[in-house]
C-alpha cells in the first residue's frame, strides 16, 4: 500500500480536532418561550430515560463522523496498491521453451515457473483486455492468436512443453512486435531465463517487460563430442568438451559407448567455470552412433548428453566419368582412402547402378544421363536441366566471391585462379552459390535428404587450376564432402529442432518414427521424401520406411543455453530492460471506495441524527 | 331598552351582536336536577308548587291540606298528599384558567376562553341562573359576585375584560375556592388548557364537588401540531423551566404521542368523573364551539 500525497493525512488532526471541539462547545440553541413544557417534558424525559444510550448514541455520532473525517481524509491522501492486472492492455505473452528452460532450479522447472507466471497475467486480464501466446523455442510459434478467453488462454499455457532447442527469441520478438503493431499500447510480455544474446533493435510502440525465471547456474554440459577418423588411419580421434558452469566443484561420471556398447567410464572432477577437453583414440570395426554421457546432478539434464557419428574405416568410392583428364585422374589416384574406377561414358541404366554402387560419381565434360535419387555427383563443365543447367559463356572470368566455408571450398583460394572461359551456371530448385564471378554463378553445389551435387561452371583443362597446390585439397575437400552424404551410410547428428528430410522408397507411404522417449510418430511422405520437423528433444530417433531405415541423433551442444545463470537485464539494441519477476503491476486506487465510505457514513450519522431527533 | 341590547352594546368587543342574539336562544341542559337557592325555570330536586306533577306521599298532620288529593281520598278512602315539582335557578360556575400559559396563540387561549365563558355565562344570565366566574392563577384568583338575569351580563363582562392572564395554573386552588364558596352545587364549567402537572387532581376535586361538571379543554394550533423547528431552548411561559430540544421529526412524533396520550388521559378521566369533555382548537370559532360542539354533547340546547 502506497500513498501518492500522504501530506494529506496531517489534515486530519486538525480537522478532526475542529469536530471534537464542535462537539464539547454546547450548541447555542434558539430561546423558544412556549405555554408550557409540560408535555415536552415528558417527551423529552423519554429521550433521557435512555441517558446511556444517548450519550452513546451522541458519541457515536461523533465517532461516525470521525470515521467519515478519516475516510475523506485517507482518500484525499491517494492511497494505491499494486495489483496484477493489464490495465485494459493488449498484451502478447513470449514464453521461452528453450533447453535451459527444462533447467530445475525454479519450482518444478524454469518453463513451469514461467507457465505460473503466464498464468498470472491471464488471470489478471481485465473484460476488455486481450492477450496472445507465443511459444519460442528454434522458432516461434504463435500459439493463440489475440483472445479474450482466458480459459483458452489458461488452457494454450498449461499444454505448452518446453523442448530441448536453442532459444530463436529474436524471431518471436520479431513476431511479438508486428502483432503488436496493430494495438495501439500493446505490451509484451517476455517470459525466459534470459539465456540468449543480445537482440537487435526493433522500431515499436510496443512496451516489452522481462520476466525472469530462474535464479542458479549448477549445469555441467557436454560442449563438444566429435569423432573423426584421418584418412590414412583406422584409429578414430575422439574429442569431447565438457564445461562446468557451476559456483561449485562438481563431479562427474563420463560413459563413452558405441551403438549403446559401454567402451569407457571415467570419473572426472571440475572446478567451477572449468572447461575441460578429453581425447580418445578408438578403433572400430563399424561405423556407428557413439554416444557421450556425463551422469551429475545438476538443473539441467539436456546437455549431458552427445552424439557423434564415427564412420567405417571403408575407402570412398569414386566413379570417374570422362573422355579423359590425366590431372584429374592423378589427382584421385594419390588421395588417400579413395577407390578410383573410370568410364569414357555412362548410359542412363549404368548411371542408376553407379549412384547405388559409387559414393562419388563425377561427370567431367560428358552428358548426364539422369539426376541421382540419392549419393554424390560432381560435374565438371556439364549440367543437367532441372538440377544445374549450363548457361552463357563467360570469357575470362575471375572468381570474385566464394563460400569459404563450406566444407567443399574450405582452404581453397579461388581468386588467383585464371580461367580461359566458363559457362555461367543456372542453379535449380534448392541449389546454393559457392562461388560467384562477377555476379555469374560459377560453382553451384545442392544437398537435400541423400543426395548431394556439386557443379564447376568451367573445364578444368581451361584454366590453371589444376596446376595450383591448391587443386588436390579443393578436390580432396569435395569428395569428401560429397562422399559424407550417406550415399550408402544412414546416420547423423542434427541440432536440436532442425528439420530432417529422407527420400522415400518406392512405393512406401509413410514412415514411422520412433522418438528418444519411445513414442512412435507416423509421418506421411510427400512428393518422395519424409520430412520431419519434430526433433526437438535430445536423443536417439530412428525412421522406419518399408524395410529402409534411418537413424539420427540430437544433441544440445550449445554453450549459450548450458550457461543457465539468468540474465539481469535484457538488451534490445541499445535498450536495456531490467528483469521483473512478475507480471507488470497496475496502481489500483482506493479513494473511490474511500469517498464511497465516507459517503455511507454519513448518510448513517444522518439517519441516526434524525432517528434520535 | 332591552337588557339584552344594552348587553350587547357595552359587550360587543366580546361578543358580537348576532352572537348574543344566538345565544338568547339558547339554553344550557343541566342532565342532573339540582337544589337551587331561588324559584327559577329549572326542575328542582325539591318538591314545590309548580304545576308539574311529581310523586304522592301519605298525609302527615300538619301538612297543607291544600294539597291533598281528594279524588284519590274518595277512591281509597287514605290522604294522599300530591306533590308538585319544584322549579328553581341553576348555579353556574365559571372556572377560567387565567395562567400565563393561556396567553399563547393569536386569538390567544386566553381571549377564546374569555368569550366562552361570556357566552356560557349570557346563556345562564338569559336563563335565569345564577352565573359566577371564577378567574384562577397562582394567586388567588378572581372572583366575580353571582349573577342573576340578563342584566348583569353587562358587569360580568367587563369583570371578564378587566381579567388579565400571568401565573401558574392553580386549579385545584380554584376548585378548593369553589367548594368553599359555592352556596349550592350547580353546573361547573372549567376552561383550560390543563397543561399542569396538578391537572388530574384538579379534575378529582371537581369531581368531589356535587354538581355537573363540564372541562372545555383549549390548546392553540401550534401547540397542538408546534411549527419550530432546529436547536431550541424552550422556555416555560410559567416557571420559567427550561428545556432543551431539537425539533426533528422524531421529537416531535415523540411529542405528539405525548399530546394524544395527555388528551386521552384527559378525556378518560373526564369520562371516570361523568364530567362532560370537549376540546377545542383556538382557531374553532367560539360560536361553533358553543352552538355546535357543546350542543352536540347536549350541554346546550
Amino acid at each position: 500500500m502506497e500513498l501518492l500525497a500522504p501530506l494529506a493525512l496531517i489534515a486530519f488532526l486538525p480537522l478532526a480536532g475542529a469536530i471534537i471541539l464542535l462537539y464539547l462547545l454546547k450548541l447555542r440553541r434558539r430561546d423558544y418561550t412556549v405555554p408550557s413544557v409540560f408535555l415536552w417534558r415528558r417527551a423529552v424525559q423519554d429521550i433521557q430515560a435512555n441517558a446511556p444510550f444517548q450519550k452513546l448514541r451522541k458519541n457515536l455520532l461523533l465517532i461516525l463522523q470521525l470515521i467519515a473525517l478519516a475516510a475523506l481524509v485517507a482518500g484525499v491522501a491517494a492511497p494505491y496498491f499494486l495489483a496484477r492486472r493489464l490495465g485494459g492492455k493488449s498484451t502478447i505473452i513470449v514464453l521461452d521453451a528453450s533447453a535451459s528452460m527444462k533447467a530445475t532450479d525454479a519450482r518444478g522447472s524454469r518453463f513451469a515457473e514461467a507457465r505460473e507466471l503466464a498464468e498470472d497475467i491471464v488471470n489478471g486480464m481485465g473484460r476488455r483486455d486481450e492477450a496472445a501466446l507465443l511459444i519460442c523455442s528454434d522458432h516461434a510459434k504463435l500459439a493463440l492468436s489475440f483472445s479474450r478467453d482466458r480459459g483458452r488462454l489458461a488452457s494454450a499455457i498449461r499444454s505448452a512443453e518446453p523442448t530441448d532447442c536453442v532459444t530463436n527469441v529474436r524471431d518471436g520478438l520479431l513476431l511479438a512486435y508486428s502483432l503488436a503493431a496493430k494495438r495501439p499500447e500493446a505490451r509484451i510480455y517476455l517470459v525466459s531465463d534470459g539465456v540468449f544474446p543480445a537482440l537487435p533493435a526493433v522500431t515499436s510502440s510496443a512496451e516489452v517487460r522481462f520476466l525472469r525465471v530462474g535464479t542458479g547456474s549448477d549445469n555441467v554440459a557436454l560442449l563438444a563430442f566429435e569423432a573423426s577418423r584421418p584418412p590414412d588411419s583406422r584409429e578414430h580421434q575422439v574429442f569431447l568438451r565438457m564445461h562446468n558452469y557451476a559456483q561449485q566443484r562438481r563431479h562427474v561420471i563420463l560413459s563413452l559407448s558405441h551403438e549403446d556398447d559401454l567402451f569407457h567410464v571415467a570419473e572426472l572432477d571440475l572446478d567451477p567455470g572449468q572447461s575441460r577437453d578429453e581425447n580418445y583414440q578408438l578403433t572400430l570395426e563399424e561405423g556407428g552412433l557413439l554416444k557421450a554421457e556425463i551422469e551429475v546432478e545438476d538443473d539441467l539434464a539436456a546437455d549431458n548428453t552427445c552424439y557423434a557419428y564415427a564412420e567405417a574405416a571403408a575407402a570412398a568410392s569414386v566413379l570417374l566419368v570422362t573422355p579423359g583428364n590425366l590431372f584429374l585422374e592423378q589427382a584421385l589416384l594419390v588421395m588417400p582412402g579413395v577407390e578410383v574406377y573410370r568410364t569414357s561414358a555412362l548410359g542412363a541404366a549404368d548411371a542408376e547402378a553407379a549412384y547405388r554402387d559409387h559414393d562419388v560419381v563425377i561427370y567431367d565434360r560428358v552428358p548426364i544421363p539422369r539426376a541421382a535419387e540419392s549419393g554424390a555427383v560432381m560435374m565438371i563443365g556439364t549440367g543437367l536441366q532441372g538440377v544445374v543447367a549450363l548457361g552463357p559463356e563467360a570469357p575470362s572470368p575471375d572468381i570474385t566471391s566464394w563460400e569459404d566455408q563450406h566444407p567443399a571450398l574450405r582452404y581453397a583460394n579461388l581468386s588467383a585462379i585464371q580461367i580461359a572461359r566458363a559457362r555461367h551456371l543456372v542453379p535449380g530448385p534448392g541449389a546454393v552459390v559457392l562461388a560467384r564471378a562477377g555476379e555469374a554463378p560459377v560453382i553451384v553445389a545442392r544437398e537435400s535428404g541423400r543426395a548431394r551435387f556439386i557443379a564447376f561452371g568451367w573445364d578444368f583443362l581451361d584454366s590453371d587450376l589444376p596446376l595450383r597446390v591448391g587443386f588436390p585439397v579443393l578436390l580432396s575437400n569435395t569428395v569428401q564432402w560429397l562422399s559424407q552424404t550417406g550415399g550408402r551410410t544412414a546416420t547423423m547428428r542434427v541440432k536440436p529442432g532442425a528439420i530432417v528430410q529422407f527420400p522415400a522408397p518406392p512405393e512406401v507411404e509413410h514412415a514411422d518414427i520412433t522418438l528418444p522417449d519411445g513414442r512412435v510418430e507416423r509421418v506421411p511422405a510427400v512428393e518422395g521424401q519424409f520430412t520431419f520437423a519434430g526433433s526437438t528433444q535430445v536423443g536417439p530417433y530412428s525412421l522406419k520406411a518399408g524395410d529402409r531405415k534411418w537413424r539420427w541423433a540430437v544433441d544440445l551442444r550449445s554453450a549459450t543455453e548450458s550457461d543457465l545463470t539468468p540474465a539481469e537485464e535484457l538488451r534490445v539494441g541499445e535498450r536495456r530492460l531490467r528483469a521483473g519477476v512478475g507480471p507488470a503491476k497496475v496502481e489500483q486506487h482506493l479513494w473511490p471506495l474511500l469517498a464511497g465510505l465516507a459517503l455511507l457514513v454519513l448518510m448513517g450519522e444522518w439517519h441516526l441524527y434524525h432517528r434520535r431527533y | 331598552m332591552t337588557h339584552a341590547a344594552s348587553a350587547a352594546s357595552d359587550s360587543s368587543y366580546l361578543l358580537s351582536p348576532e352572537f348574543l342574539r344566538k345565544l338568547e336562544q339558547a339554553a344550557i341542559a343541566s342532565k342532573h336536577i339540582m337544589i337551587g337557592r331561588t324559584k327559577g325555570e329549572r326542575r328542582s330536586a325539591r318538591r314545590g308548587s309548580s304545576v308539574e306533577f311529581a310523586d304522592f306521599r301519605g298525609y302527615n298532620p300538619g301538612d297543607d291540606i291544600r294539597y291533598i288529593d281528594w279524588n284519590a281520598f274518595a277512591r281509597l278512602q287514605r290522604l294522599f298528599l300530591k306533590l308538585f315539582i319544584e322549579e328553581e335557578d341553576l348555579h353556574i360556575y365559571l372556572l377560567l384558567d387565567a395562567s400565563q400559559s393561556m396567553d399563547f396563540g393569536s386569538p390567544t387561549k386566553f381571549d377564546w376562553a374569555v368569550q366562552a365563558t361570556a357566552a356560557l355565562a349570557y346563556i345562564g344570565l338569559c336563563g335565569g341562573d345564577r352565573v359566577q366566574a371564577f378567574a384562577y392563577s397562582t394567586g388567588d384568583g378572581d372572583i366575580s359576585r353571582l349573577y342573576r338575569g340578563r342584566g348583569s351580563a353587562a358587569e360580568l363582562f367587563h369583570w371578564l375584560a378587566d381579567q388579565r392572564p400571568g401565573g401558574e395554573t392553580g386549579l385545584v386552588k380554584a376548585v378548593r375556592l369553589l367548594r368553599t364558596v359555592a352556596p349550592a352545587p350547580g353546573l361547573t364549567f372549567a376552561i383550560s388548557d390543563l397543561l399542569s402537572p396538578e391537572w388530574e387532581d384538579a379534575l378529582a376535586q371537581l369531581a368531589a364537588s356535587r354538581g355537573e361538571v363540564c372541562v372545555l379543554q383549549v390548546f392553540t394550533p401550534d401547540e397542538f401540531d408546534p411549527g419550530a423547528r432546529g436547536d431550541l431552548k424552550l422556555i416555560d411561559s410559567e416557571t420559567d423551566e427550561e428545556r432543551e430540544v431539537t425539533m426533528g421529526a422524531s421529537v416531535l412524533r415523540r411529542y405528539a404521542q405525548e399530546r394524544d396520550e395527555f388528551l386521552s388521559a384527559v378525556r378518560a378521566t373526564c369520562n371516570r368523573y361523568g364530567f362532560s369533555y370537549l376540546f377545542s382548537l383556538t382557531d374553532e370559532s367560539v360560536e361553533d364551539m358553543i352552538l355546535k360542539s357543546l350542543r352536540r354533547l347536549q350541554i346546550i340546547k
